[in-house]
């Protein structure tokens, strides 16, 4: 066998369900970026669910089922794609109005996981933006949709937590071995189900 | 030369007096680690959350080292921030934590402390607002001189990592992953 130009990654998944207080009709944006080393084999990199009515039981939950399927080819782990969501809620008028951003790193060792991820939403600026979005009923949005995405400048970033979403993902990886790479999958043996408590 | 990838996020914290809160962090190495990419220090968003839920910071980090020793490996420490309702900042935790050695998917939960200081300087605390600070940061990570200090537990900061090791096993080296 030839030796390889790239190591895989293939996550495969789906948007379960959102928890949120105070939300009861929401659809969530995905997307998937990733670094420079980075490319996309298969799959889409962004999508939109359906728009969802809160469950009648105790839970609540906002459950979209959306699958996730995308595969990746790199040749180095820098850049590990990271997958951004924003859940956006209707008003009465039917506009859109955004409920939380949230952003998380696939996981980088094999194996199936349930995640939880938990959203934030930025705050107005200044005084007089958050009166009149209180007046309009349009909270504030990140200009850049890939904002939560970034280390860098958020600093001056102020935001309020609400709710999470839970993702289930499950990672393979083919040929990181033999780019000298170790994700750790030998030691918890693979298919580990690892659970976010937090 | 092995490398090591961290890769993952600051999540949050709990546990902390004050609404507004944010973290400064940044990872300390030895002299045989060289940062390849990434950002190996930051700052947090400011958060508020709802009362009894923890604050959600969800910091990116994807960290690439490079090393030609394995003395020094690298730590993450912290400091937590609050703001008040005027924007004044105030320290409310110190913590560090070092990186896993070994490979794989981790939840980490690392505690903090803070200088109390003398009972005059905590009385204008009480008034004024103002906790004391360290003069040498350094002792946050590093385990010399720290037997004077006073201090009283803070609240917890909660990190997901993931870690990914390259040439470990070339070289010998057993990571226990």
């Amino acid at each position: 066998m030839d030796t390889p130009s790239s190591f895989t990654v293939m996550a495969t998944g789906q948007l379960e369900a959102g928890e949120i207080p105070y939300c009861d009709n929401a659809y969530c944006k995905y997307q998937l970026v990733h670094g420079e080393d980075w490319q996309r084999l298969d799959g889409l990199e962004d999508g939109i669910t359906q728009v969802t009515r809160q469950s009648a039981g105790p839970d609540k939950l906002l459950v979209w089922n959306f699958p996730l399927d995308v595969t990746y080819k790199s040749t180095n782990a820098f850049g590990w794609p990271q997958l951004i969501l924003s859940v956006y809620g209707l008003d009465a008028l039917g506009r859109d109005v955004v409920k939380g951003y949230g952003c998380i790193h696939l996981p980088t060792c094999a194996g199936r996981y349930v995640l939880k991820v938990r959203l934030y939403r930025p705050k107005s600026a200044s005084t007089v933006h958050a009166f009149t979005s209180w007046l309009t009923g349009m909270p504030a949005e990140f200009s850049d949709p890939k904002f939560p995405s970034y280390a860098e400048g958020r600093e001056v970033t102020r935001v309020v937590s609400n709710g999470h979403v839970k993702v289930q993902i499950n990672i393979m990886t083919k040929d990181m071995e033999m780019f000298g790479y170790v994700d750790g999958s030998q030691a918890t043996g693979g298919g580990s189900h690892n659970v976010r408590h937090l | 030369m092995a490398e090591l990838h961290v890769i993952g996020s600051i999540v949050g914290a709990s546990g902390f007096e004050g609404q507004n809160i944010f973290c400064k962090w940044g990872i300390t190495a030895g002299r045989s680690w060289d940062l390849l990419e990434g950002l190996d220090k930051g700052q947090t968003q400011v958060d508020h959350p709802e009362d009894g839920e923890i604050a959600v910071w969800e910091h990116p980090l994807d960290i690439h080292y490079i090393c030609k020793g394995l003395s020094g490996w690298p730590k993450l420490h912290f400091q937590v921030w609050s703001q008040d309702s005027h924007g004044r900042n105030d320290i409310s935790g110190y913590g560090f934590c070092h990186i896993p050695t070994a490979a794989g998917v981790y939840d980490i939960d690392c505690p903090t402390w803070l200088p109390e200081g003398s009972l005059g300087e905590r009385l204008t605390g009480f008034f004024v607002g103002g906790h004391p600070r360290l003069r040498w940061e350094e002792v946050v990570h590093s385990p010399g001189d720290r037997f004077r200090l006073q201090t009283v537990a803070g609240g917890m900061i909660h990190l997901h990592l993931g870690i990914v090791t390259k040439d470990f096993e070339r070289h010998n080296v057993h990571t226990g992953s």
